[in-house]
């Protein structure tokens, strides 16, 4: 299978370079139809995220894709300058089908687990879908990437611990209320953190989102981001006992919520959970509130420390995820070696049969005289003579078939036995066996000075 | 009880050992994927412990809880069903845990019963009595699934009080979402359990007049009815959850453990 992925990521480049060849929607489709049409290319798609740009391409047979598809890469990015090896990889069979589903299990992001990219590649795949540049086994290995990314999260669970305060913040508010609709949040202090934790609990369905601050435009103003209301600071004890979730980020030096004020909130809110999340310095809400029963009090340290276990949580399930990849990339190969073995075998076989009628054919003349009888075992023979041959060679094509390391033996019997749709003579070895070292593969520096040579 | 209706009852059990061991290691390793093979083999095991329920009736010509075990066997079908009711409505996988090994007793212990155990209590064959046990049998399943609903709900809340969170939280539900469970099940428990009671009063006034009125067994069923009213009371106006219902509710789960000893011959086994 020559599989070839080449691109660049958050692991080899910086933004700087990675935002020249960032490609929009509709760029993308007009770069994938010009993919397509490259010579050699069977099928081929393309990545682009703020984190990677990739060029996946399914070549022909013997066609060496990582210079080609570099000059593509970076014809699509406008020949940007300064490029250097080391910012672009190359992969390349087994490696090329593990990079890819270990990008859509979220393996390769740069916050390990998170969901975007799965997203990101569905609507890059559509795309490819749309300017007919993926159809074949490439298709089915995209979509098995996504089937592959889905058990990863299902099995291991990676992507649902917050590793961010503010989503650390929602979830623990979906811990204890479960779906955030109706529920009311109160933003104490219109600072910033508390804008983005009200921010994404208000993405994740809490709708009524009140705002107090001592500068009251200021509560107005961040009201009106929500479409929530502004409620007067004087109002707040009275106000209390309607919010399910409190967030507070003022910068009183003294607490505002008491434990006696939360204590007669919780009486008139008839003990029903409630929700506060103190990520003010000095705190705002007096730390004793906490043991009042049905209140749950989160300072910033708490959220942090929720934070970092998430991302330790994180770390060995990734573990887990590599192991899933892993035994499915080796499935997935298994398969593939198993398809190219079997055409494989029929043209041995009838290489071998042509050979043997051809020689009949030619000592037929010093044969004359034999009779049908006689004529009949020399068929027999020359026949048991090839099956006895061919026995060994088949044999191995079948065993090694299954085995995801025995990559070349199809490639060694085609040209040792001469079989005709065999790659010219002129494709290296090398060139078709699968590199088996780390995931990333640098492009040679001269493959990039004929690129800038080119551009110029 | 009859022996194919015993056979049947001890095969539900064997039905719902590997569910419910399935089930402990879904929740002990966090693979959810797992309790699919857990709810299948509870399903067969009540479908099973319905069959042998059905049969002893045809066989008896009653409705069968003339005894000790009949009694047990009958309220581990009517668990059985409250709690898949329960998880097709909210989910909750790790209910199983506790209410999957209760069933699981129950069959197994209507199983152990013979021919020679089976003491009448008294006769199924009339319909305001059949219809109160069913009532009490769903007053005390109400109960049960809110007492074991309770216990997950004061352990999340204590994880979440102690700030010491597990990364993956599918095991157990939203605090919320118990409260709910908890709140309904007693809500629906407590009726059935009041239905059951009024139909039980008008059954013994037919039968026996008002000498019913005075034996101990009434009076515990009636502190028990009274102690179910208190915890739905103190929910419904002053909002108690968490440790203080839990507590309650565990007081009256005992209660109502001591009212079915009085009343379905639990004495009378134990004498034999």
């Amino acid at each position: 299978m020559n599989l070839w992925t080449v691109g660049l990521s958050h692991r080899t480049a910086p933004v700087e370079l990675r935002e020249k060849f960032a490609l929009d929607s509709r760029a993308l489709l007009e770069a994938c139809r010009r993919l397509g049409r490259l010579p050699g290319v069977a099928e081929g798609m393309l990545v682009s995220t703020c984190n990677r740009v990739e060029v996946m391409a399914l070549l022909e047979d013997g066609r060496e894709g990582k210079d080609a598809l570099l000059r593509f890469l970076l014809a699509e990015g406008a020949g940007c300058l300064p490029c250097e090896e080391e910012h672009f990889y190359a992969l390349h069979g087994r490696d090329s089908v593990r990079h890819l589903f270990r990008v859509a299990a979220s393996l390769d992001s740069m916050v390990v687990g998170e969901p975007q990219i799965l997203g990101q590649l569905k609507a890059a795949y559509a795309v490819a879908r749309e300017a007919r540049s993926l159809h074949g086994m490439l298709d089915l290995m995209v979509t098995r990437a996504f089937r592959i990314a889905k058990r990863v999260r299902f099995e291991t669970g990676i992507g649902e611990s917050a590793v961010s305060i503010s989503f650390a913040a929602v979830e623990l508010a979906r811990r204890i209320f479960g779906s955030l609709k109706g529920k009311h949040v109160l933003i104490l202090g219109a600072g910033k953190m508390s804008e983005l934790a009200a921010r994404h609990l208000h993405r994740a369905g809490a709708e009524n989102i009140y705002v107090t601050n001592r500068t009251h435009e200021r509560a107005v103003e961040l009201a009106s981001i929500f479409r929530g209301q502004s409620v007067p600071y004087e109002e707040l004890p009275k106000r209390l006992a309607e919010m399910d979730i409190v967030i507070t980020s003022s910068g009183a030096s003294q607490h505002i919520i008491t434990r006696d004020m939360m204590r007669s909130v919780m009486e008139t809110r008839r003990h029903r959970p409630a929700f506060l999340i103190d990520i003010a310095v000095p705190r705002n809400v007096e730390p004793s509130v906490h043991h009042l029963d049905q209140v749950f009090l989160y300072d910033i340290d708490d959220l942090q420390k929720v934070v970092e276990e998430n991302v330790k949580g994180r770390a060995a399930k990734a573990d887990e995820a590599e192991e899933i990849v892993r035994l499915e990339v080796e499935r997935v190969l298994q398969r593939l070696k198993g398809r190219e073995a079997a055409p494989a075998i029929v043209e041995l076989q009838e290489q071998l049969e042509r050979i043997r009628i051809a020689e009949i054919g030619r000592a037929r003349r010093k044969l004359a005289a034999l009779s049908p009888e006689q004529a009949e075992a020399v068929d027999a023979l020359t026949r048991g003579i090839v099956n006895k041959i061919a026995h060994g060679p088949i044999s191995e094509l079948r065993r090694l078939s299954a085995d995801p390391d025995g990559a070349d033996i199809v490639e060694i019997l085609r040209r040792a036995f001469r079989i005709d749709s065999a790659p010219p003579d002129d494709v290296p070895v090398e060139s078709v066996s699968e590199s088996t070292g780390e995931a990333l593969e640098p492009i040679p520096t001269e493959a990039i000075a004929a690129e800038r040579k080119g551009n110029r | 009880m009859q022996d194919s209706s015993i056979l049947w009852l001890r095969v539900a059990a064997i039905l719902y050992f590997p569910g419910l061991i399935v089930a402990l290691l879904s929740f002990i390793r966090r693979h959810p994927g797992r309790f699919r093979v857990a709810l299948v083999s509870f399903l067969m095991g009540a479908t099973v412990h319905l069959v042998a329920i059905v049969e002893e009736a045809l066989e008896v010509g009653a409705f069968p809880a003339n005894n000790f075990f009949e009694a047990i066997s009958l309220l581990g079908l009517v668990l059985a069903i409250v709690f898949l009711v329960c998880h097709w409505l909210y989910h909750f996988e790790s209910l199983a845990v506790l209410i999957m090994p209760l069933v699981f007793l129950m069959a197994l212990t209507g199983g152990t019963a013979s021919e020679n155990h089976a003491l009448q209590i008294g006769s199924m064959r009339d319909v305001w009595l059949t219809t109160h046990v069913v009532f009490i049998m769903l007053g005390y399943a109400g109960l049960l699934i809110s007492a074991a609903v309770s216990v997950f709900y004061l352990w999340k809340s204590r994880q979440l009080k102690q700030k010491r969170l597990p990364a993956r939280d599918d095991a157990v539900p939203p605090l919320m979402t118990l409260d709910q469970i908890v709140a309904k099940s007693l809500g629906w428990g407590f009726l059935a359990l009041t239905v059951g009671l009024v139909l039980g009063i008008i059954w013994a006034s037919n039968e026996s007049g008002t000498r019913w009125i005075f034996e101990r067994r009434i009076l515990i069923a009636v502190i028990t009815w009274l102690i179910y009213l208190l915890l739905v009371f103190l929910r419904m106006a002053s909002g108690w959850r968490g440790a203080r219902a839990a507590i309650l509710t565990l007081a009256a789960l005992f209660l109502c453990g001591i009212t079915w000893i009085t009343h379905s011959g639990v004495a009378a086994v134990l004498r034999q």
